[in-house]
């Protein structure tokens, strides 16, 4: 049913939504059995309907509530003129970005998961996230601040 | 070393991989586990009867066209040349320029092996021009840029850990096994394993000649 590789992929998926590879084994491993147990309908939908179970998972375990704020989100009024590829310019090193990684909540750490290694567009994001295109903008550009304000945090030796 | 945060999380998120141990719990919990079994309606088995059809139709083309023309599932050895091309195609920029190992060594600090020169490539040391991180199949991987002497072109060589639980069964130079070819978009490429890792490398002159 899963190859090695899909198993690896969907552990880095995990890993980006729990920033801890345990906590992410345990999660493959509870959406393995799951999908075990009630297969996808179509069997090329695999890799997608196991990361909705893991996602469903992590979320149900009852750190959604802080970490997937969706409501709040929504509501969001900044300015939708911004795209993904404003992340494609920041130059980070190994250091600044496992420093910035623990930091980030889940929801941005499977965004920039899903943009930057499973190569998705912003409007794939959205549907693979059930979250409106609008809101997916919103947390880039957020997201986008938040890592200039940390690479300067740091260069300058100030705490967040 | 700041490098784009595209490439910086691609690289972060490929060092985590699953143990072997790991791999092999999973493995046997699919193995133990089948899918659950549906019970047929009616529905259903008109359903199958509308499949059995079409697969007959499907099988009867299948007869028809010439073997060749079958879709077989992708050996490893051609999905690592597929991935090796792929990535020789684009020519992503070296990290580090040099053609000295000790300096690769110096540079290439973040892999679980240690980078070694091949009795398959001649003058690996003296043709070397740098590598940069990459990965193959998942597995953290150092890809090398060197100057093919004959051709005066520049291939590209892997390095990595050999995972047979991954990359299968190769043959190892050591043992006195021969590099195993394929050819993907017009490159031919080498694949062995020798002191434990595994080498992949274009041969752009072969593809060349053909």
């Amino acid at each position: 049913m899963f190859d090695t590789e899909q198993l690896q992929q969907l552990f880095r998926y995990a890993c980006a939504l729990t920033a801890n590879e345990q906590s992410a084994y345990d999660l493959l491993q509870d959406a393995v059995e799951r999908c075990l147990r009630k297969p996808p309908n179509k069997p090329s939908s695999l890799l997608g309907y196991t990361r909705s179970i893991i996602r469903n998972q992590f979320i149900d375990t009852g750190r959604h509530q802080q970490r997937f704020p969706h409501d709040e989100l929504d509501t969001d009024q900044t300015p939708i003129n911004i795209d993904i590829r404003s992340l494609e310019d920041i130059l980070i090193d190994e250091k600044e970005l496992e420093d910035i990684w623990q930091l980030l909540e889940p929801i941005d750490r499977e965004i920039m998961f899903l943009w930057a290694v499973e190569e998705y567009s912003v409007n794939e994001i959205s549907t693979q996230l059930e979250i409106p295109r609008g809101t997916i903008l919103s947390r880039i550009h957020r997201l986008r601040k938040r890592l200039k304000q940390h690479k300067h945090a740091l260069s300058t030796g100030e705490c967040l | 070393m700041k490098k784009p945060l595209k490439e910086s999380l691609v690289t972060k998120m490929k060092e985590h991989n699953l143990s072997t141990e790991q791999l092999v719990q999973l493995q046997a919990t699919i193995a133990k586990q089948k899918p659950s079994e549906k019970t047929f309606t009616a529905g259903r088995l008109r359903l199958t009867a509308m499949l059995a059809s079409v697969f007959a139709i499907a099988l009867l083309i299948g007869i028809l066209m010439p073997f060749d023309d079958k879709k077989v599932p992708e050996s490893m050895l051609q999905q690592i040349a597929n991935e090796v091309v792929k990535n020789h195609l684009h020519l992503k920029p070296l990290e580090v320029h040099t053609n000295n190992l000790d300096g690769l060594i110096h540079y290439f600090t973040q892999l679980d092996f240690l980078l070694r020169p091949s009795r398959e490539v001649s003058a690996f040391k003296e043709n070397l021009l740098g590598g940069r991180y990459c990965s193959l199949k998942g597995i953290t991987a150092a890809q090398l840029r060197l100057i093919n002497p004959d051709s005066q072109q520049t291939d590209t060589l892997y390095q990595t850990e050999y995972r047979k639980n991954i990359f299968g069964d190769m043959p190892d130079i050591d043992k006195g096994q021969s590099p195993r070819i394929a050819w993907s978009r017009g490159v031919k490429v080498k694949v062995w394993v020798e002191k434990g890792l595994l080498f992949a490398m274009t041969d752009i002159s072969a593809a060349n000649k053909k």
